[in-house]
């Protein structure tokens, strides 16, 4: 063979390689995928509309949900409550956690507290919202903020209580004072640990959010999915979950960039 | 330079005060001091919110110690705990039971992980409460509903854990093993596995967290008996006193079984991963 | 000669649980002159570190008293300056000429003006044109040239430095002690330079102090280094006061182990 015909060859076989490389990669999700509506299909053929809908029915039920903008709208709703509460227990909790991580007195006063409340299941929380606030926005809100705050707490305070010896005494040799330190150093270093801790707030807040809906609301996704079992609309309930889930994704996605983005900057990798 | 010996004398001098009795307990009290404080402070607050609100609405401290009590003695609070507790351990158990070999599947086979990515990528961020419907309807209002969404939601967080803790892995290990003449089966159980296990522990603490979460909310929608049956029916009967001792029953739980977990952890996973 | 550091019978120890107190450094003396760099070398564990930190300010001695500039030390300040071993006091979300300007901004120091002293330093130290980097996007030479250009735009009198090139590899470390001796003979500070190292404090130490292997160590032997700057690596009259060190070292050592 003549160098000229191999590299003919070259350029032939490389993306017949590369093609049957991809496949391989695709493959075991696309059949994971299929596997599962194959398996839907065949068992939604056994059950009525009203308890194992089909993948076609399913569809069509998602397009009129979605073009009446009824979901999004219910969606919407479940999101603001999820925000307002989030900002505002964060509002709370980052302060106190970054001075509990700094003031040993401070963190004897608030830990006892934080150590009691924090596996108190947010959602138990709901029978004493909907005493106090009944049946309207407050008590969501206020379950959101039950669950956020403690978790953002205790989060807050391991990134201010890990700032690194060095960093604090190079700080203070360069003639920083002592709430220099803390603005300048001790702050930044716990930004990767506060954005980590509302991560995991916000998903729980999520899940607490849909599970406060369906025990008392008027509105909302929760209440939605919750309601539709009373007409037997599986197909509605299963769009609603479906989307439940993707929210679910895109919060969790936002926040792992968030988490990456800050850490990045403020944990520094090294490169060498 | 003068002796060494008499500075040293000298010195310990300085610095060594005797053991003394008073001083002992006052480091104790002053250590203490911040978390009494906050303790009668807030416990002052309840009792002054109590009288000035609505009875209903906010239960004086003795009236909760009172009912406590009342629950206690009459086994009542602890049937309740029992029934969710088994519903809790039986889906959990499931979870994990399946949650674990799936996770290592995913973290050792590309495959595996392609081929489960779609469903655990996708279902692990459903809130498992809105599962409950398809939970009735398959498996009753009963037990089994309860125990499903346990299991549900006790699985994706069992097999992202172990799955991390499979890809963790330091190649090294593998390596070193590999050159010892290890064969696929013992690099398994030898070095995958034990290297696994604090992941799979910290994947069943967290999962555990949530396992009691679901419980709550499953029982508040819908069950005869469990802790948030006895929420619910308080509420109903606006015993506000009762809601406030179940749910510092269900702190109490979910505090004892995070410290068991955390002594299995240092147990059983500071063996196998020597890690800063 | 004048005195910029002393310490005077400085002893420290440190408390343990359950155990006697660790007495770490015991009737420390120890002078530093203007303008010299003065190595400090000995065996891991016996205590050069704490002697540094005592005269950064991090420490207070049990007994005894450090000074400098004829005052008693009471905490750090920014007239020590202090080099770190690793990179873990580099902050890593500021930018390397951020880093620089930190004491300047604590200080009040207006923006322009911290700009133009930190590009300078950066450039005494071989660092032009990286004012923008940050730090993982720097290799571990030029990390500690960083911390080295932000503690002198602060103007310090005496320069700690804790075993700073321990952590580079072989080729860098050399190539750092000789650009430590290029910037010290423009910004003639005092030095205090920890090290474990004898032909790093041979290269660089104006006088040398061996110490004692810990604990309760202090200074065994003070030597004079008289060769002229910039030292040659190799020149017998360096392998002479490396013969002599080591074997210093190594008794000391010995006598540890037998105790």
């Amino acid at each position: 063979m003549t160098s000229r015909d191999y590299r003919m060859s070259g350029a032939l076989i490389k993306p017949v390689i590369e093609a049957r490389e991809s496949v391989l990669v695709v493959l075991p999700y696309a059949l994971g995928v299929s596997i599962a509506l194959v398996v839907w299909y065949f068992v939604s053929l056994r059950f009525h509309i009203t308890t194992f809908p089909s993948p076609r029915d399913t569809f069509a039920e998602a397009l009129r949900l979605f073009g009446s903008g009824e979901i999004l709208g219910e969606a919407w709703i479940s999101v603001t409550r999820i925000l307002v509460g989030f900002t505002l227990a964060s509002a709370i909790a980052v302060p106190i956690g970054l001075a509990m991580g700094v003031s040993e007195f401070v963190r004897r006063m608030f830990e006892p507290i934080t150590e009691f409340f924090r596996f108190i299941p947010a959602i138990s929380m709901i029978v004493f919202a909907l005493i106090w606030f009944g049946v309207g926005e407050a008590s969501k809100v206020f379950l959101v903020v039950f669950n956020t705050i403690f978790i953002v707490i205790i989060n807050t305070e391991a990134g201010a209580s890990a700032v690194g010896r060095n960093a604090v005494r190079a700080a203070q040799m360069m003639g920083a004072a002592p709430w220099q330190v803390f603005r300048y150093v001790v702050v930044p270093s716990a930004v990767p640990y506060v954005v980590t801790g509302m991560r995991i707030a916000m998903g729980r807040s999520f899940t607490t959010i849909v599970a406060a809906e369906m025990l008392g609301a008027s509105s909302g996704l929760g209440f939605m999915i919750f309601s539709a079992r009373e007409f037997m609309r599986m197909d509605t309930v299963l769009v609603g979950i479906v989307l439940l889930g993707l929210l679910g994704l895109a919060i969790d996605v936002a926040f792992r960039l968030a988490v990456r983005h800050f850490g990045q900057a403020y944990l520094g990798n090294t490169v060498t | 330079m003068h002796g060494n010996a008499d500075h040293t004398a000298d010195v310990q001098q300085r610095f060594r005060q005797p053991y003394s009795m008073t001083r002992a307990t006052a480091r104790i009290l002053l250590w203490l001091a911040p978390f009494v404080c906050t303790a009668t402070l807030l416990i002052l607050l309840w009792h002054y919110a109590s009288t000035k609100l609505n009875p209903i609405f906010f239960p004086s401290p003795v009236k909760v110690l009172n009912s406590a009590q009342e629950l206690v003695q009459g086994g009542v609070l602890f049937q309740h705990v029992w029934v969710s507790l088994r519903r809790i351990l039986a889906g959990f158990l499931i979870g994990t039971a399946i949650g674990i070999p799936i996770g290592l599947l995913m973290g050792t086979y590309p495959f595996a992980r392609r081929f489960f990515t779609p469903y655990v990528g996708f279902l692990r961020f459903v809130p498992p409460i809105a599962m409950i419907i398809y939970a009735i309807v398959w498996f009753g209002s009963g037990e089994g509903s309860k125990i499903f969404l346990v299991a549900f939601s006790t699985v994706f967080i069992v097999i992202l854990n172990v799955e991390a803790g499979v890809r963790t892995i330091a190649p090294n290990r593998i390596r070193a093993a590999l050159c010892l003449g290890a064969q696929p089966v013992q690099l398994f159980v030898y070095v995958l596995l034990p290297s696994a296990i604090p992941f799979v522990l910290t994947g069943m603490r967290i999962a555990m967290g949530a396992a009691f979460a679901v419980i709550v909310a499953a029982e508040l929608l819908s069950s005869e008996e469990g802790i948030g049956f006895l929420l619910e029916n308080s509420r109903l009967f606006l015993k506000t006193d009762r809601i406030f001792v179940a749910i510092v029953a269900l702190g109490i739980m979910g505090f004892f079984t995070d410290r068991c977990f955390r002594l299995l952890i240092h147990w059983f996973g500071g063996e196998y991963v020597r890690r800063s | 000669m004048t005195i910029a550091a002393e310490f005077k019978s400085v002893t420290i120890a440190f408390q343990q649980t359950r155990r006697d107190d660790f007495v770490a450094l015991e009737n420390l003396n120890l002078q530093l002159y203007d303008r010299e760099i003065y190595c400090l070398l000995g065996p891991s564990g016996c205590g050069k570190s704490t002697a540094l930190n005592l005269l950064a300010g991090f420490e207070r001695p049990t007994t005894g008293n450090v000074f400098h500039e004829g005052k008693v030390i009471s905490g750090p300040g920014s007239d020590r300056g202090v080099v770190f071993q690793g990179d873990d006091s580099l902050y890593p979300w500021l930018s390397a000429l951020d880093n620089v300007t930190f004491g300047l901004r604590m200080k009040g120091v207006p923006k322009s003006e911290g700009k133009n002293i930190a590009e300078r330093y950066l450039e005494l130290v071989g660092l032009r044109g990286q004012a923008h980097k940050f730090p993982r996007e720097l290799s571990g030479g030029m990390k500690q040239r960083v911390q080295l250009s932000r503690v002198l735009a602060n103007q310090p009198r005496t320069l700690l430095m804790d075993e700073p090139f321990a952590a580079l590899d072989a080729q860098t470390r050399k190539l750092m002690q000789d650009e430590l001796v290029r910037i010290w003979e423009v910004e003639k500070k005092n030095v205090l330079f920890i090290t474990h190292d004898i032909v790093e404090a041979l290269v660089l130490g104006d006088r040398v102090g061996i110490m004692r292997a810990g604990p309760r160590s202090n200074i065994l032997e003070e030597i004079k280094i008289d060769l002229p700057r910039p030292r040659d690596r190799t020149d017998p009259r360096l392998m002479e006061y490396y013969r002599h060190i080591d074997k210093l070292v190594v008794q000391e050592v010995e006598r540890s182990r037998r105790i």
